[in-house]
């Protein structure tokens, strides 16, 4: 998956290693050959994981995640390997036993980039969701370094629906001002024009982007495969609240509309 | 006001580029247009999963579609994009408007 680019690969440090030994007629610390361990910093100060949550992934599915990042310092040899407690990940074909930045093994300052995983969930996995433990590992200057950080997998459970709610229920973060967010993951191919509302209670006080809806943040559209999600603010008597909700789903598949409805927990977080 | 005078920066800059780097280094599309496809594919990319490695390259190869350019001019970008913080600056910017952390 990484692209291999002249100019890009990992520095030769042993080698340059080696030669100061020889240079200084010394025995150095570190036998010949080997590198020194990697010092263990919080990841987030070199570079930062922009995705909290992947893509949704059917449960006993194999499927390839992918995770944004983006440098916070000019960063070399950047890779990265993870592990899930229950299941397993691959890595790209040229990379083998870890993954790499797609636009190569350099991450800059400022730089955004993605890394890919394949990720296979058993088959009767319980969990709503499955925790990707990430370890990246990189060079800074002259110093080796590795960092952990977790992502979440939604899993989804396929029973020929056309989408799935990501979950029933969801938290009304303190500070998200009252911004509710659902997430839907599709399914089936192509579910357009598609529109949430909230039809029960309905005198609840919400805020629709569209006035009367809400619609998805990437577009209108819901494809196999696709995660995104829809958003609505509750008015500010509702931000402490348990609420149960019924959401109105609307939208086109194969050119006929449908509609549908789904129960929903907002918790105050 | 630091916020503005960044825009700006940005703004000159990529004016600036728009002329000197699609004339010199031979871009077929608008800068704007690739900052826009940049941005945009690394935020759709984190969205989808896909069935295999190659369904990644078919989606990116869509979006370049989308956006009306080809994928010499898109690795030539990218490749100003590593050499260049403004131009870096101008790509995460708008990934940040399309793709907030944790949105």
């Amino acid at each position: 998956m990484t692209r291999t680019r002249p100019g890009r690969r990992p520095p030769a440090r042993s080698l340059l290693l080696v030669l100061v030994s020889a240079l200084l007629g010394t025995a150095l610390a570190v036998p010949a050959g080997a590198q020194p361990a990697p010092r263990d910093v919080k990841i987030n100060k070199y570079l930062q994981i922009r995705t909290d949550s992947t893509a949704a992934v059917v449960v006993g599915d194999t499927a390839w995640v992918t995770v944004s990042i983006r440098g916070k310092e000019d960063l070399d040899d950047v890779r990265f390997t993870a592990t899930l407690t229950d299941g397993s990940v691959g890595y790209p074909a040229n990379t083998v036993d870890h993954s790499g930045p797609y636009n190569g093994y350099r991450l800059d300052r400022r730089e955004t980039d993605y890394v890919a995983f394949r990720v296979t969930i058993p088959e009767g996995f319980a969990a709503a969701r499955a925790e990707l433990a990430l370890e990246a590992s990189w060079t800074h200057g002259d110093q080796s370094m590795r960092g952990t950080e977790t992502v979440a997998i939604p899993l989804v459970e396929y029973v020929g629906a056309p989408y799935s709610l990501v979950s029933t229920s969801v938290t009304l973060a303190p500070d998200a001002d009252g911004w509710v967010e659902v997430g839907f993951a599709g399914l089936a191919p192509r579910l357009e024009s598609f529109e949430v509302a909230v039809v029960d209670p309905p005198d609840l006080d919400v805020y629709y982007p569209h006035e009367r809806f809400t619609s998805l943040a990437g577009d209108s559209l819901l494809e196999d495969g696709e995660t995104d999600v829809v958003r609505f603010r509750l008015g500010e008597s509702h931000w402490n609240a348990l609420l149960d909700v019924q959401l109105e789903v609307r939208y086109q598949h194969q050119g006929a509309p449908q509609l549908a409805n789904h129960p929903l927990s907002i918790v105050p977080g | 006001m630091k916020r503005i005078s960044r825009h700006l920066l940005a703004v000159v800059t990529a004016a600036g580029l728009l002329g000197a780097c699609s004339a010199e280094a031979g871009l077929g599309a608008p800068i704007d247009t690739l900052v826009e496809l940049e941005a945009s594919w690394q935020c759709d990319v984190t969205r989808f999963s896909f069935e295999s490695a190659e369904k990644i390259e078919e989606k990116l190869g869509q979006a370049r579609t989308r956006f009306g350019v080809a994928e010499t001019d898109h690795r030539l970008f990218i490749d100003m994009v590593e050499a260049d913080v403004a131009l870096r600056d101008l790509v995460a910017d708008r990934h940040d408007e399309l793709c907030p952390v944790g949105g």
